[in-house]
């Protein structure tokens, strides 16, 4: 398994879960923010990763938030807490998309994503291998996540779901609303098109800086 | 892989390929998973493209790379939960088959009062004493054109005919607005979202990475390094 499975990000237990969305629902406000507190960072990093808008991402968590626990007394509690939430975050997200792309007008930024990091300079030398590798990591990471910004909101979405909250196709399925035979297919279509994305960066950007800096 | 005869032929990268992501999740039998690893040892060119999808997941699932939530972020959504004013409903999150079912319900509920008024307008236009089993087809088809009017049909039929356009009207606006709001339900749940061209540049994070260093020095490894040919004991071959 690739998918990190640690427990350390507050996730809650199904029982105490559902003890406090059933508290919650009778008005218990330290219920709600427990639930708040245990979903506001997963929940804020997949808006933010779907929106990339620092400023739109709060809000949108917020809403997210406010939705959910306005319609708490319909909460159905087959679902996990956290399906519900990213439901009703995904579909804002999409709303959210869809005015910035009315606003910038249909301009595609996707060529300027990458070029903003400088490469590795000649330096490399004579710097311990550490703060090199330092260096490569964040531009390996900054290469890694362009490639995901590069996906369709489904298939990032799926990547995002699967990859970050552990969520099977079945789950994912239910966030996106759609069967979770399609999800598959997203899901293995965005990761082949990551994996040749990154082949293809690292063939012409990655080998040739590194390989020329220990060269020189 | 294996030929016809279940003999097991040259795995070529073309024929693994398609398999590394249930490679990396484990969901490979291990005939297939062991085929995969005898590949990799010999393909050096694979085993870069594992290790990237490999770092491509640890990364994706654990990089934080988030705007941080302002402290009291909770307990203000908290508070604004007191104010009845500021729930928001929620948004349409409708499974298709839900969806399905509120269209047809909407669908229903303007045909039924249509459906309603023709009937009480048939039942009214035919008097219940001269009522012939085929009266109604005559009277609503041929009425409106026939210049002779021995029987007396038109002095009665004339008002209740024009009832019936109207009623048509009214029909065709409450058509009209079934429409209407099936398309403005339909505006109101995203169903199929174009593809979000938009992209902006990652914002650097602020340093002590060095979790990321971590996370990634497998890949960074296998990238710095030229790939070696391997040596030959350690080939599989099929
Ligand atoms: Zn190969």
């Amino acid at each position: 398994m690739i998918r990190s499975n640690d427990n350390s990000d507050g996730r809650l237990a199904v029982d105490e879960e559902r003890g406090l969305i059933r508290a919650a629902q009778l008005g218990c406000k330290e219920s709600a923010r427990r639930l708040i507190l245990s979903h506001q960072d997963r929940l804020s990093a997949f808006i933010y990763r779907m929106i990339r808008d620092r400023h739109d991402t709060e809000e949108v968590c917020q809403e997210a938030f406010l939705r959910a626990f306005g319609a708490l007394r319909t909460f159905d509690f087959q679902h996990r807490f956290s399906t519900w939430l990213f439901t009703i975050a995904y579909r804002l997200c999409l709303n959210a998309m869809r005015k910035s792309r009315d606003y910038a007008g249909g301009i595609d930024f996707t060529s300027m994503a990458s070029t903003h990091r400088h490469p590795a300079t000649e330096a490399d030398d004579d710097v311990p291998d550490s703060v090199a590798n330092t260096d490569e990591a964040r531009r390996l990471r900054d290469v890694i996540w362009n490639s995901v910004e590069e996906l369709t909101p489904h298939q990032r979405a799926a990547v995002l779901l699967f990859y970050r909250e552990q969520m099977s196709c079945q789950q994912i399925g239910e966030v996106l609303d759609m069967p979770a035979a399609t999800v598959k297919s997203h899901l293995h279509r965005a990761r082949l098109k990551l994996r040749e994305t990154l082949a293809g960066r690292m063939a012409d950007g990655w080998s040739s800086v590194r390989f020329d800096a220990s060269a020189g | 892989m294996f030929d016809q005869k279940g003999f097991a032929v040259a795995t070529t990268c073309r024929d693994v390929r398609h398999l590394y992501d249930a490679y990396l999740d484990g969901e490979l039998s291990p005939s297939l998973a062991a085929e995969v690893q005898a590949h990799l040892l010999q393909c050096p060119e694979c085993q870069r493209e594992v290790e990237m999808a490999r770092a491509c997941g640890h990364l994706i699932a654990s990089d934080p790379g988030a705007p941080v939530l302002p402290d009291d972020f909770a307990s203000r959504v908290v508070a604004q939960l007191d104010q009845p004013q500021t729930i928001l409903p929620m948004p349409p999150i409708m499974t298709r088959r839900q969806r399905r079912r509120v269209l047809l319900e909407r669908a229903a509920a303007a045909f039924v009062p249509a459906a309603a008024a023709i009937l009480l307008l048939v039942v009214l236009i035919v008097p219940p004493g001269s009522r012939e089993p085929e009266s109604p087809r005559v009277v609503l088809g041929d009425s409106s054109y026939r210049p002779i009017d021995a029987l007396g049909v038109r002095e009665w039929v004339g008002p209740t005919f024009s009832t019936l356009q109207s009623t048509g009207r009214m029909a065709d606006e409450l058509q009209g607005l079934y429409h209407m709001t099936v398309r403005e339900a339909e505006s109101r749940i995203p169903i199929r979202p174009e593809p979000y061209l938009t992209a902006v540049p990652v914002p650097t994070l602020p340093d002590g990475s060095a979790f990321l260093t971590e996370l990634l020095n497998p890949l960074i490894q296998v990238l710095s390094a030229p790939p070696p040919p391997p040596p030959d004991d350690e080939i599989v071959r099929f």
